[in-house]
């Protein structure tokens, strides 16, 4: 007969920890595992980028590998900037203008909702229709509290790192949009207030807790995230680290589905040289291709 | 104050910046020494527009004005020459029109090590000089420096010779020349961001 005292005695403890344990290592085997290429869409979805600023340098270094980006492709995007950079959020809007207007010189409609463009007549190119998916209502800047400040001490860091954490999940599950304006629901534009497709990263600090909260999400498949095989995770090394990974990269190299490196003496195991990422420079030696 | 509109006729623009993020009073200081506004002048330069960054900066940037026209005072020559100093705080949108101005006017950028702010140079096609902060505990940004200076896209600069740097920034504009402007067609080429989105998110 079993005493009602069970519950508490120590053997019952120990295998309740214990088979947590082993659950938990399975699960993340099981996220471990699928690291790489996720696809989570297929040819004409809808995607949706979360972009983390890390600030200065590493805020342009980002734009700057996005700027041949085709909204058509990747029709919703989030900004993350840290509390206190102004810069960042400044620069998010302006590339999102230049952008628009770079789509627009090109001659592609804008969408803004399902009665503003015809998609089965519109211009296509491999297949894909040429529309412009710009403009407010196509990406949002949100702010999430700064991992660490720069001279903070290394005790306090957990304390900010948990906030910050804390500021990741609703930017994640698009909860915390900043902007209140809703874009338009249809077919073609993901619900903004969904789980990203990609988190584009390239440090600092902030962007470890992404990661983290990423994986924290796909563990107990919040939202499907694992399922639909949302958050893939790519990292891209600044091109400033010629001989030696930063320290957000070196934590982050297991971790991330794509590591990217702009140096090919970096190169090898899980990180990708793949020459330039940035137009008009280059970390390898500099030969013209026509 | 406002920077980018220099009257572009005649000018010959340098440009400093030490960044957004730390502050770089040692680069003010050498940029404001007699000795390199001596080789601004002599090359022609008409503005030497610095920007300091945070109040630290500021108080840096005038007191090493001050100083410096105490030491100019009684040098009538450079005073005739008329090189106009210039200083600001931040530009929230980046220098990329400055960096323009630079180049249009065959100017000079000086720059801390910062990615950013060479990328920003390097695109804008403008002679840059790189001076990394050797205050800073992690020495990539030397690295990042004489790598990129070993492929002649830039001038590695040091604190302790800026002037010396400056001169250099002559013959360097000529070696330069014979690399492939990043308009000319004939650069490389670039995955980009597209590719590397497409192989990971899209199925075929």
């Amino acid at each position: 007969m079993a005493s009602p005292t069970l519950l508490f005695t120590s053997t019952f403890i120990f295998t309740l920890f214990t088979t947590l344990l082993v659950t938990a290592s399975l699960r993340l085997l099981a996220l471990f595992r699928t690291r790489g290429p996720r696809k989570s869409g297929k040819k004409g979805d809808p995607l949706h980028l979360l972009i983390v600023l890390g600030s200065g340098g590493h805020t342009q270094e980002m734009l700057y590998f996005l700027e041949d980006l085709r909204t058509y492709k990747y029709t919703y995007r989030t900004y993350v900037v840290s509390s206190g950079d102004a810069f960042s959020a400044e620069r998010a809007k302006n590339f999102e203008e230049e952008l628009e207007r770079r789509e627009k010189e090109k001659g592609w409609p804008q969408y803004q909702g399902n009665d503003s463009v015809n998609i089965e007549t519109v211009e296509r190119e491999n297949g894909w229709p040429l529309v412009s998916y710009t403009g407010p209502s196509k990406y949002t800047i949100c702010t999430v509290p700064r991992a660490r400040k720069i001279h903070q001490p290394l005790l306090t860091t957990p304390f900010s790192a948990l906030q910050c954490l804390l500021g990741c999940f609703p930017t994640l599950l698009g909860t915390g949009n900043s902007s209140s304006k809703q874009p338009p629901q249809d077919k073609l534009s993901p619900p903004p207030n969904d789980i990203p497709d990609a988190i584009l990263i390239n440090g600092p600090a902030t962007a470890v807790i992404f990661i983290l909260a990423s994986y924290i999400l796909r563990f107990f498949n919040i939202r499907n995230s694992q399922t639909r095989r949302k958050m893939a995770t790519i990292y891209i090394e600044s091109f400033a680290r010629v001989s030696t990974l930063s320290l957000s990269g070196r934590f982050l190299e297991p971790f991330v589905d794509r590591f990217l490196v702009q140096w090919p003496q970096l190169a090898g195991g899980r990180r990708e040289y793949r020459g330039d990422l940035i137009r008009g420079f280059g970390g390898g030696e500099h030969i013209s291709v026509i | 104050m406002s920077t980018s509109n220099v009257d572009q006729e005649g000018s010959k623009v340098c440009y400093v910046t030490t960044g957004a993020t730390a502050a770089f009073p040692a680069l003010i200081k050498a940029v404001l020494t007699p000795e390199s506004v001596r080789e601004l002048t002599t090359q022609g330069y008409t503005h030497l527009i610095i920007q300091y960054g945070d109040s630290r900066g500021k108080t840096v940037y005038y007191e090493e004005y001050q100083r410096l026209q105490i030491a100019l005072d009684q040098e009538v020559q450079s005073q005739e020459k008329g090189l106009a100093i210039h200083g600001f705080d931040f530009k929230k949108g980046g220098l990329s029109e400055e960096f323009q101005i630079a180049r249009e006017t065959d100017g000079l950028i000086i720059s801390h090590a910062g990615s950013g702010s060479i990328l920003e140079a390097l695109r804008a096609d403008a002679a840059i000089i790189v001076v990394p902060n050797e205050q800073l505990l992690d020495n990539h940004q030397e690295e990042l420096a004489k790598m990129l200076a070993r492929q002649n896209y830039l001038i590695h600069g040091h604190l302790e010779s800026l002037h010396l740097d400056i001169r250099r920034s002559v013959e360097f504009k000529e070696k330069k020349g014979s690399f492939p402007p990043i308009t000319s067609g004939k650069q490389r080429v670039t995955a980009g961001a597209e590719a590397v989105l497409d192989s990971t998110l899209i199925r075929e």
